[in-house]
């Protein structure tokens, strides 16, 4: 008797459980692509290397540039 | 030197992701607010029909979400890449309503879109109703953020500049928060979405009348949008005036330059409904005016005068020439700080700092410019003329044209009488793309009218831009082109193929369909 109820849950978990295995891959696979494609704009947009440095004192170079030269 | 080509691309990028992005943002606040509209009569009746509308057009919805946050990202950025030494010069004002908008709206917002989708078998009616008011919500909220940001480069309020860091600092955020030009854009801004979801969805629906399917679905969403489209097509003629007036205020200029007024007007002032302007003669030929109105929309009387062009002109010079004080004594006071009779000559000509600056696009030290440069950069502070003239005119033209179609959709509603016009399901198909353009040229005027300043009368948009190759903001807006064609592409497949399969093709409805569907 207990073993005729258990058989149609272990039927229902089953699929289940492929269904999250099989989830799980794809949202890792995705996270790896998205991760990838991000550091991939950060290389090529963001690094230090693309940075352009502005501080109060380039601004300052920057608006009063005739100043900072008689400086 | 400043590079003028990095400036101009990188305006130009600004301007391409800024309207495409804008082609998402008012469906997604109108649908939102369609939706609470629509769920809210099905928790009030019980009848699933309104339940199954709510999820078909927000099945729509939902693509179109998630298309406005991808390009509304990549806006977000551009501040840091392509505009930095306006980010710093400031982002101590710009940022804070904009990190506002990401953590509070934008989380918001999103939360809900996804207990939206996933929770309406999981929530109860009234539980799942929340969640789209709180959808509609947070769409609101995140415009508001960033309209708050906007507002104040058009009138900016609560801020002071700081010689030690050269930039903008905040000295009341309430003074932002409450700025009057923000309020008046949101409550038009918004009004103007709701404007663009009410065609959405009046639109697609007539293209199923005009098929004959979806008919009860179509015929009750065809209602909806009659009845508030009417009510916001109104309200963003009468808001629409509210920002008239704080721009004759706040932003004479851009008034002067819409109704490509050169001369003052002599109270009561006519508003120019036709006319051809000439940038390079600087007058208006076969003018058509109405008499008193542009006295009434600028100053709210009938005795007061609209500045015009050549007089704004002549208070800029004055402003640029207190400006070249303003930049000679800051120069003084970055090299020496203590020196007392430089910061009383810097604080007297304080507020006309960033009218000097426009002299350094002509001249690299503005205590040297001749009258010819003075002259030039004052000028310069007249913005594009026949554009904003032309597009404004546009803008309102297509907003009458809404008026007129919403009020014809809410009689043939009231009367029960969609199916037997079908000349107006046409009209109601056709019109799809008018309230895009509406919107988008309202930007156009919003923005275009505020040049040639990034911060009006604070910090000239050419000194805002990054010291970067042009070659590499070339390099980005190719990239953009090709990212944004294939989103548009995506989007235009996916809605037009739910659009197309519809209610009954998707299962959402008659309710046999729909159990089919579900089996």
């Amino acid at each position: 008797m207990r073993h005729k109820n258990h058989t149609p849950a272990s039927r229902a978990a089953a699929p289940s459980v492929r269904w999250r295995g099989a989830l799980r891959r794809h949202v890792a696979v995705l996270l790896l692509m998205k991760i990838a494609a991000l550091a991939l704009l950060w290389v090529l947009f963001f690094s230090p290397a693309h940075r352009a440095p502005v501080d109060g004192a380039a601004v300052s170079r920057h608006l009063l540039p005739a100043k900072e030269v008689l400086r | 030197m400043i590079d003028l080509a990095v400036v101009h691309l990188s305006r130009m990028q600004f301007a391409l992701t800024a309207l495409y992005h804008f082609l998402f943002v008012p469906l997604t606040l109108g649908l939102s607010m369609i939706l609470v509209i629509m769920e809210a009569v099905y928790v009030m009746t019980g009848r699933e029909i309104w339940k199954r509308m709510t999820q078909f057009w927000g099945m729509l919805f939902g693509i179109n979400f998630a298309m406005g946050v991808a390009t509304g990202i990549t806006m977000e950025f551009q501040f840091g890449t392509n505009w930095a030494y306006y980010s710093h010069y400031v982002g101590d004002v710009f940022g804070a309503p904009l990190a506002i908008e990401g953590l509070m709206a934008f989380f918001l917002e999103s939360t809900f879109v996804g207990l939206f989708f996933f929770g309406w078998e999981r929530l109860s009616k009234v539980g799942h109703l929340v969640v789209t008011a709180l959808v509609a919500l947070g769409s609101s909220l995140s415009a508001l953020w960033i309209l708050i940001a906007n507002a104040w480069m058009q009138h900016p309020v609560g801020a002071q500049f700081n010689v030690e860091t050269m930039r903008m600092e905040l000295t009341s955020f309430a003074q932002v928060l409450l700025n009057p030009v923000a309020q008046a854009k949101f409550v038009h801004t918004v009004a103007a979405g709701y404007v663009v979801g009410s065609v959405f969805v009046l639109s697609i629906s007539a293209w199923y009348l005009l098929r004959g399917r979806n008919v009860e679905l179509a015929r009750r969403s065809m209602a909806v949008a009659a009845g508030f489209g009417l009510a916001c097509s109104l309200s963003v003629v009468v808001l629409g005036d509210e920002s008239g007036y704080l721009a004759g205020e706040n932003q004479k200029m851009k008034v002067a330059a819409i109704e490509a007024e050169w001369h003052t007007e002599r109270a009561p002032a006519g508003f120019t409904v036709f006319g051809l302007p000439d940038d390079q003669a600087h007058v208006t030929r076969a003018e058509l005016k109405v008499p008193w109105l542009l006295g009434l929309i600028a100053t709210r009387s009938v005795n007061e005068p609209v500045l015009g062009i050549f007089d704004l002109v002549a208070r800029a010079r004055t402003r640029i020439s207190s400006g070249i004080e303003a930049q000679a004594a800051l120069g003084v006071l970055r090299a020496h700080p203590d020196d007392a009779a430089a910061r009383a000559l810097f604080e007297e000509h304080r507020a006309d700092l960033g009218y000097g600056l426009l002299l350094l696009r002509y001249v690299a030290d503005p205590a040297r410019a001749t009258p010819e440069q003075i002259e030039q950069a004052a000028w310069s502070t007249v913005p594009d003329v026949s554009v904003l003239f032309w597009c404004f005119r546009v803008m309102v033209g297509v907003g009458l044209t809404l008026i007129a179609l919403f009020a014809t959709a809410f009689y043939f509603s009231a009367r029960h009488r969609f199916e037997r016009h079908r000349w107006f399901l046409k009209a109601a198909f056709l019109s799809l793309p008018l309230p895009w353009i509406a919107a988008e040229l309202g930007w156009v005027v919003a923005e275009y009218g505020r040049q040639p300043w990034a911060i009006d009368g604070v910090l000239p948009t050419f000194l805002g831009a990054s010291p970067v190759p042009a070659s590499r903001v070339l390099l980005s807006i190719c990239g953009f082109a090709i990212f944004y064609s294939a989103l548009a592409a995506v989007d235009v497949y996916l809605l037009t193929r739910m659009i197309r399969r519809g209610p009954d093709g998707l299962g959402y409805w008659p309710p046999a369909a729909a159990t089919a569907a579900a089996h």
